[in-house]
């Protein structure tokens, strides 16, 4: 009997290490530029970048106790507003990498996939890209100006998940002069509805799930 | 690994007609091993890409079809190849491939120690040092092989060799810096330098003839 719950239990144990690791981002490097991760359409949840050189990668890591680098879509459809938050880190410290944009009314999760092959122009004024230390959301920091092409937005096979995948590419004032270059940005993420969405209603609430 | 391996067979076996229909073959079994230098040649560019050493492990088959000329033969050669290249960025990234390769070479003896071979070499990847690499790199190969092989002893001869790769190893894209996808792209192809030994285990050829 102690065998049996033994075995038991190492077996449970065994599918919680399973599903945290099928859920936490696989890198796999790219082979041009090994420093950043290729770019896929897989849903890897993972993303990379240059930012002045440097290396900024996120990886989704699932542990007990919760998740880091997740990515996030935060959307107002009745202001007319989606946020695209990408969490990282860069020489051990946490960066997030966002885009605000406007023209897409994203009520439920599905609305993403209007986004299929869209190339957006990040003007800086309707459209930014943002790079702030932290898991900071994007108020009052300087505007980005380039682009986001969400290459590929489809849905995975279960209800309420899709991929999102995609490059970036923006530049950013700096508070005290100069500029902060972000290049050769890509990602490839799982979105779920109940994980990785917060959908607000017109009214200004959490949309029901 | 098993379609490779399908792959490899089905080459093999298509190319023993060369063998089988003439009659007595005088044949020679050798064992080899050698050492490489390997590289890439590319159009993208892969920046800072230099060579790395490798090493193969084989057995060769060759045979002597022709009856008006001794000097012509024809080896089949299955070997174990250590390929790939390192890009020297902020620190050297090694990219190795353990192929299992399958090759058919004529071979001329120009003088009585020297021959001169060449032709195809049939390669898979079998291993990589590369997390994931079956979704980034091509499994299969095809080079063009060019060499010299010299007698130095009763049974053991030096072999030096160009190994040209013809088949793209990466299907992918070009991404510039803000994101556009230029074009796609198929390229990376091995190019291998080798030499080494071979030691005749088993020489029909002298036991018949000298």
């Amino acid at each position: 009997m102690k065998k049996i719950r033994l075995i038991v239990n190492a077996l449970s144990l065994a599918g919680i290490v399973v599903f945290l690791t099928a859920c936490s981002g696989i890198v796999i490097q790219d082979p041009i530029e090994p420093r950043l991760p290729k770019y896929t359409e897989d849903g890897n949840n993972a993303a990379g970048a240059f930012v002045d050189g440097e290396v900024w990668r996120s990886v989704v890591k699932v542990e007990f106790l919760g998740s880091h680098y997740d990515p996030y879509v935060r959307a107002w459809p009745g202001k007319d507003s989606l946020l695209v938050i990408f969490s990282g880190s860069m020489a051990e410290r946490d960066y997030t990498v966002a885009f605000r944009l406007k023209g897409y009314k994203v009520s439920v999760l599905d609305d993403l996939l209007a986004l299929d092959g869209k190339k957006i122009e990040l003007d800086g004024v309707v459209n930014a890209g943002y790079w702030m230390p932290g898991y900071s959301l994007p108020m009052g920091t300087g505007k980005g100006v380039g682009q986001i092409y969400f290459k590929k937005v489809k849905k995975m096979g279960s209800p309420g998940l899709l991929i999102l995948s995609g490059t970036f590419g923006f530049r950013l004032p700096k508070p005290d002069g100069g500029s902060i270059s972000v290049s050769s940005g890509r990602f490839d993420y799982r979105i779920s509805e109940v994980e990785n969405a917060e959908l607000y209603s017109d009214a200004g609430g959490l949309q029901e799930h | 690994m098993n379609n490779l391996l399908k792959r490899i067979l089905i080459v093999a076996l298509s190319n023993s007609w060369i063998a089988f229909p003439l009659g007595k073959i005088h044949a020679q079994v050798s064992l080899m091993a050698g050492g490489n230098c390997s590289n890439i040649r590319d159009h993208i560019p892969i920046q800072g890409k230099s060579a790395i050493l490798g090493y193969n492990l084989g057995a060769s088959f060759q045979y002597f079809p022709f009856k008006g000329s001794q000097n012509l033969s024809l080896i089949h050669e299955l070997n174990f190849v250590k390929k790939g290249y390192q890009q020297d960025l902020d620190k050297n990234y090694f990219y190795r491939f353990n192929y299992l390769t399958f090759s058919i070479l004529g071979d001329y003896a120009i003088a009585k120690p020297v021959s001169l071979q060449g032709g195809l070499e049939f390669g898979g990847i079998t291993t990589t040092n590369i997390k994931y690499w079956r979704k980034t790199y091509n499994e299969f190969d095809i080079g063009l092989v060019a060499g010299a092989n010299v007698k130095i002893a009763k049974r053991l001869s030096l072999y030096g060799r160009l190994t040209y790769g013809l088949l793209p190893m990466l299907d992918y894209y070009d991404i510039d810096e803000m994101g556009n996808f230029n074009k796609e792209i198929h390229d990376v192809k091995n190019i291998t330098y080798t030499i080494g030994l071979k030691f005749n285990i088993s020489n029909e050829k002298n036991k018949t003839h000298r």
